[in-house]
């Protein structure tokens, strides 16, 4: 086996909900050992089944801390210690940690490591050359916000992404999913292997502090350029190009199907015209030319919706990228796991669940790249609440039977969260039936082979 | 005593679209030595605007330069042998090298990954492309709408009895280059142990679908599709119009209903009809107009630190003038000022993330199209100066 970048790295993992979580579950990708930490009374809020989370079959289970898809998907390939961090004696097992450990991961609010003398000028004295690693809302320091809480499907409108997100003829709208979230995800990934190689080369740890708001508004960068020097607002144009025309997401035959386009030249206007069999649209005045396209858009939409109307979205796809025309049809949660091409990229990975925990395979998205020279898989599902606590305290910091047996004894750590409550849920066909999902499809497992 | 962590570090940026440059940048703006390598006609992010006084100038495109600060600049024709030789002789020096052309066209140039680590073991190649390099789909050709509607967004993104939206910008092309530049630097770091380098393969169809955790997710664990939120009555799904703007607001956080009830002024919130979450699915119109006209004469600004008393989960739509003048930008330095040799002093986003020990730096602005030329090939590889001439007058530089 070809060495993983990040063996023998061994991470602190305090973080919640999805941003660094799901950065810890990449960096146990790249062969970390990764110990996610949470208190007692503190599972992870994914472990609810919250935001959009899902149980298997619907089912919450006895132990549905341990259950849902996106706490296994974020947290993958992690150990886990229970630990309650506002005790002391929580606090002081967390800095013996600290001692054998290359990184420490946190998503508090700024003001909560200082409190527990757990910042990084604290935490350098416990291990001079430790990497912190910090994602805040709006970062640390001395801003206005800093202090404010934050979270992904609010920020999108305060950093900006709501302001140029929408249908061209209506108000600001928010993104799909939580969309910021991952912008820190991989800064702190990016950050991480930076200062691995600067730690490497210098003995020096570092702080790192990522904030969500701040990496938000990077995105927007040349939104930014043109208001600080043109004095242009932006605002919004759907689903259209600034450049390219016609562009757009049309119906495609069935329900709630569609393919998307994008025409960037008049050579690939003329193809469309000849694949939509209506090749006296070419010489069309109305859109011979880009700019002349872009001014009459909503017609030429109309012309594209009636042709796409009735064909099948990969049939379209294919044809369209066969005349050099850049197109996909909109890909559903369901879609991706039977098509060729994600089947082929080995994007989703189907991941055993130890026969104890009643889950069996489930598949989970693996990751956005491949190194040619050492092939990655995910190492396991996400670690049930507590699984490492005694291997972990009793084997790594030596403590002896009693002193643990009176940690256990005073929930200082413990397997079973002592609050919190599973989210509930909707009976699928009742969700299609309200408009909170789009469809239900019983045999699912049969489909995906994992009975 | 590096400056950057990154520092020693030496990249060849041979892409020309956004992904690309934005990922080289970051690699730049953390300590490596990047140099742009662009055709002699430029980069095709030149042609991008917004422009400098609106003006389509190659030295004036904007989105040019914020993704290209603190890079040099060369140019090369990679489709000249004479070009071909001269990348070769510098991938011994690099040891990195950023790519976004589509999959197998460096190879039918002989400038493959395969070719180029036989002439350094080391090096790493970047290639970032919309499908990745192999699979069905690598030679289709991607858009950014296109990168949405294939990684699962647009399935989710909208409202339902319309067609699905992407993103405003090029948020996929950025997240191209971010995870790009995460996956470049944990290469780094893995051949400071094996000296080998990778190749590594970004998709940024897979980046935008990697963060659709609930989506793809929700098929294998219960057979489920999600869908687009409803128009209205999504339970606080859209931003909503105040006085002076839009502001939107989420459940959870530190905030009770009753919390929401008292910060919107709001009584009715308590009613039965609202008092859980089928309910308020069910009556979710009438909760949007209520909340609505509860706002409708209220700022934006002071709703913000309002809320933030609350513990609420609370944003508000700011425009791209707004957020360049954000109180709290400018105290984490978000932005900094640098002079481009065309368009003088410009204040440009520059800090992705603090890091204390090895800092983030604004060295220089954008190259201009050639600008290190003779440092690149008379100091660096010593060409002399007739020869010089020679690679100009060829075409190759």
């Amino acid at each position: 086996m070809p060495r993983l970048p990040l063996e023998g790295i061994r991470i602190l993992d305090s973080t919640y909900v999805f941003a660094l979580p799901y950065a810890g579950g990449h960096l146990a990708d790249l062969g970390a050992e990764v110990i996610k930490i949470e208190g007692p009374g503190r599972p992870d809020v994914t472990r609810t089944g919250g935001y959009a989370g899902s149980f298997p079959e619907n089912d919450a289970g006895e132990d549905w801390w341990n259950r849902p898809s996106t706490y296994n998907l974020l947290n993958r390939g992690k150990r886990s210690l229970v630990l309650d961090m506002s005790d002391e004696r929580g606090r002081d097992l967390f800095r013996e940690l600290v001692m054998v450990s290359d990184v420490v991961m946190e998503n508090f609010t700024p003001r909560v490591m200082r409190r527990w003398g757990l910042d990084y000028p604290n935490l350098r004295k416990l291990k001079p050359d430790i990497i912190l690693v910090s994602n805040t809302g709006y970062g640390h320091g001395e801003g206005p916000y800093s202090g404010y809480p934050a979270q992904a499907t609010t920020q999108e409108a305060t950093h900006g992404h709501c302001w140029v997100t929408g249908y061209g003829d209506g108000g600001p709208a928010k993104a799909g999913a939580s969309f910021v979230d991952f912008l820190s995800t991989w800064s702190a990934v990016f950050a991480l292997g930076a200062a691995f190689r600067y730690r490497n080369r210098t003995g020096k740890g570092q702080w790192i502090d990522i904030a969500m708001y701040q990496a938000g508004v990077m995105f927007l960068s040349e939104y930014l350029m043109d208001a600080t020097i043109n004095g242009r607002e932006g605002g919004r144009i759907g689903n259209r190009h600034p450049y390219r025309a016609p562009q757009g997401c049309y119906p495609a035959a069935g329900s709630d199907q569609w393919i998307t386009l994008s025409v960037g030249s008049d050579t690939e206007w003329k193809s469309l015209c000849t694949l939509m069999g209506n090749e006296a649209l070419a010489d069309d005045a109305r859109f011979s030319t880009v700019l002349s396209r872009q001014n009459n858009h909503d017609d030429l939409d109309e012309l594209i919706s009636a042709w796409t109307g009735t064909c099948d979205k990969y049939d379209l796809m294919h044809r369209l990228q066969g005349a050099g025309i850049a197109s996909g049809p909109v890909l559903t949660g369901r879609d991706i796991h039977f098509d060729p091409h994600y089947q082929h990229r080995g994007f989703v990975e189907k991941v055993r669940f130890p026969e104890e925990r009643k889950v069996g395979d489930r598949y989970l998205m693996g990751r956005p790249y491949k190194y040619s020279n050492t092939p990655m898989s995910i190492r396991g599902p996400g670690p049930k609440f507590g699984q490492d606590n005694e291997n972990l305290l009793r084997d790594l910091l030596g403590l002896d039977e009693s002193t643990y047996q009176g940690l256990l004894q005073d929930t200082i750590i413990t397997d079973t969260p002592t609050s919190g409550d599973p989210s509930p849920q909707m009976e699928p066909a009742r969700a299609v039936e309200l408009g909170l999902l789009a469809a239900y499809d019983p045999d699912y497992r049969e489909n995906l082979g994992l009975l | 005593m590096l400056n950057g962590a990154l520092e020693g570090v030496k990249v060849l940026d041979l892409s020309e679209d956004i992904a690309g440059s934005f990922c080289a940048r970051l690699l730049a703006d953390y300590g490596a030595d990047v140099l742009k390598l662009e055709p002699p006609g430029g980069a095709a992010l030149r042609r991008m605007g917004p422009f400098y006084g609106d003006d389509p100038h190659p030295e004036k495109s904007l989105f040019f330069l914020v993704l290209n600060l603190n890079k040099k600049g060369a140019t090369l024709n990679l489709e000249s042998l004479t070009g071909q030789d001269i990348l070769k002789r510098l991938v011994p020096q690099v040891d990195v090298i950023v790519e976004s052309y589509r999959p197998g066209y460096l190879s039918s140039l002989g400038l493959g990954y395969e070719d180029l680590q036989e002439l350094n073991p080391a090096l790493t190649v970047t290639s970032i492309t919309p499908f990745g390099q192999d699979g069905p789909y690598s030679q289709y050709r991607g858009e950014e709408i296109v990168n949405y509607a294939m990684g699962m967004i647009m399935s989710i993104s909208g409202v339902q009895g319309r067609e699905p939206l992407k993103h405003g910008g090029f948020q996929a092309q950025y997240e191209g280059g971010l995870f790009a530049a995460a996956t470049t630097s944990m290469a780094l770091f893995g051949a400071e142990f094996t000296g080998q380098g990778e190749h590594i393969d970004v998709s940024i169809t897979e980046c935008v679908a990697s963060t659709m955790m609930a989506t793809q997710t929700m098929y294998p664990f219960m057979g489920g599709t999600q869908i687009r939120r409803r128009a209205s009555g999504s339970m606080f799904g859209h931003p909503m119009p105040c006085q002076d703007g839009w502001i939107i607001v989420q459940t959870g956080g530190g905030a009770s209903w009753d919390d929401l009830s008292e910060f919107f002024e709001c009584p009715e919130m308590l009613e039965e009809r609202f008092a859980d979450r089928a309910q308020r699915a069910v009556n979710g119109e009438e909760l949007d107009r209520i909340v609505i006209e509860s706002i409708s004469e209220r700022s934006k600004w002071d709703l913000f630190p309002k809320a933030a008393e609350y513990r609420m989960l609370f944003g508000l739509v700011q425009t791209p003038s707004e957020l360049a003048q954000c109180p709290q930008l400018e105290s984490r330095n978000f932005f900094r000022e640098i002079e481009h040799p065309v368009i003088g002093q410009v204040r440009v986003p520059a800090e992705l993330f603090k890091l204390s020990e090895s800092p983030y730096g604004l060295h220089r602005s954008s190259p201009t199209l050639g600008q290190h030329n003779r440092e690149i090939y008379v100091e660096g590889l010593e060409y002399n100066s007739q020869e010089f001439t020679q690679l100009r007058q060829m075409n190759v530089i």
